[in-house]
């Protein structure tokens, strides 16, 4: 999968990704790529400048960590909790809608 | 020099370049380095195109804060205004010197520009509210008109006590004009960052540029057809209608000479503000035009 077909479902693949636990940036990225089989073929660095925004958005809270090295950690807010829930029906609506079309 | 550091010395100075300074620029760059130091082969992308799309993300957002923030100052710098106003009685006729029509004028036409730039700041905040991103130049537009809203706000807060103050036979009370000024500056200067932080970033993102007719959502179609989709003619008509609307009241309240003094000296400053800031509020998209993506096609009803 390309980056243009993911331009617009990359905040919820994100958020979708930090509902399970708190990861920094490139912990995030990798978790993109085991649940995706690799098949997400992400420009890696494109993804922090999505999580600044979304932390900006509110729907995701960070802070330092220090397991021997400083970096930052995502979490999901109660905001984020809810925006992804809405993204998972949008996409099962639309998901359905074009199934229901193909087949 | 390693990659690493090469790559972090440059997506530090580019970062610097589109407006990034202090903790945010730091905290990028920390986070890249953490990344490089997790995966060294990371192909993390051209230094240059990641710090404008921070830029082009974190600046809508940043955009639409300042908005909101300055229209909130706004908010309240206008009610301890009209409280004190209120308090204060009758002060702003006009008594025909040079010097009092100055005075009238910078006091009404700051809190006029005020409300209007902070009103449309929101107005367009609000309608492009769920963009992840938006284009640069309504990025731009967004913090001009919050940064005129604060300043022309900021002005009308000392302008308006002063000119009461300086009314022959009106007494204000010193301690209630001191406590308006200060509450009233204070919003103000409480949204100031919000905008400062906005005006430094320099998205890049294209995209059409709107007029004012844009902010009137909905209505667009209606207006549009009213004024021939020219925003020019929009301000023409409404200034016109302000002008009869102020001088009916005039003429209604047994005072024609100043009634139709007011709605002429409205109108006047009206237009002048529009001829002074239409561009660059986004009220006219001539000047941005040339900066990037053709302005949005006019909305013509046949």
């Amino acid at each position: 999968m390309t980056a243009d077909e993911l331009k617009g479902h990359l905040d919820a693949l994100i958020l979708a990704t930090l509902s399970h636990q708190s990861l920094h940036g490139y912990a995030v990225i990798e978790a993109l790529k085991s649940r995706s089989g690799g098949k997400l073929a992400l420009p890696e660095g494109t993804v922090y400048p999505a999580l600044h925004r979304l932390e900006r958005s509110g729907l995701l809270a960070s802070e330092w960590a220090h397991d021997g090295r400083r970096r930052r950690v995502y979490s999901l807010t109660t905001r984020g909790q809810r925006e992804l829930g809405l993204s998972r029906a949008r996409w099962r609506e639309f998901t359905t809608t074009i199934e229901a079309v193909l087949a | 020099m390693t990659d690493r550091d090469s790559f972090l010395q440059t997506l530090g100075s580019e970062l610097s370049r589109v407006g990034f300074r202090g903790t945010r620029r730091q905290r990028i760059i920390d986070e890249f380095s953490d990344h490089l130091a997790c995966d060294p082969s990371a192909q993390l992308g051209q230094p240059r195109v990641l710090a404008a799309q921070f830029a082009d993300e974190l600046g809508t957002s940043q955009a639409r804060t300042a908005a909101f923030t300055a229209f909130g100052a706004l908010v309240v710098l206008g009610a301890v205004l009209v409280v004190r106003l209120l308090s204060m009685g009758p002060f702003n006729r006009i008594d025909g010197s040079a010097g009092d029509t100055l005075g009238i004028l910078v006091a009404v036409m700051a809190a006029q520009i005020a409300f209007v730039s902070g009103g449309l700041a929101l107005v367009r905040g609000l309608r492009l509210r769920h963009r992840r991103t938006i284009p640069a130049h309504e990025a731009r537009i967004l913090g001009r008109r919050a940064g005129v809203g604060l300043a022309a706000g900021a002005l009308a807060t000392v302008a308006i006590p002063l000119r009461a103050a300086a009314t022959p036979g009106h007494t204000p009370s010193t301690a209630g004009s001191v406590v308006t000024v200060a509450v009233a500056l204070a919003a103000v200067l409480a949204a100031t960052p919000a905008v400062v932080r906005a005006a430094r970033l320099r998205p890049a993102s294209p995209g059409p540029g709107e007029d004012l007719l844009a902010d009137f959502g909905p209505f667009r179609p209606l207006v549009a057809a009213l004024t021939g989709a020219s925003p020019t003619r929009f301000a023409l008509l409404s200034g016109g209608a302000i002008a009869v609307v102020i001088a009916a009241a005039g003429v209604a309240a047994d005072d024609p000479y100043d009634g139709i003094l007011r709605g002429v000296m409205e109108a006047a400053v009206y237009l002048g503000a529009y001829a002074l800031l239409g561009r660059y509020l986004g009220l006219r998209t001539a000047a941005l035009a040339g900066r990037g993506a053709p302005p949005a096609p006019a909305v013509r009803d046949e």
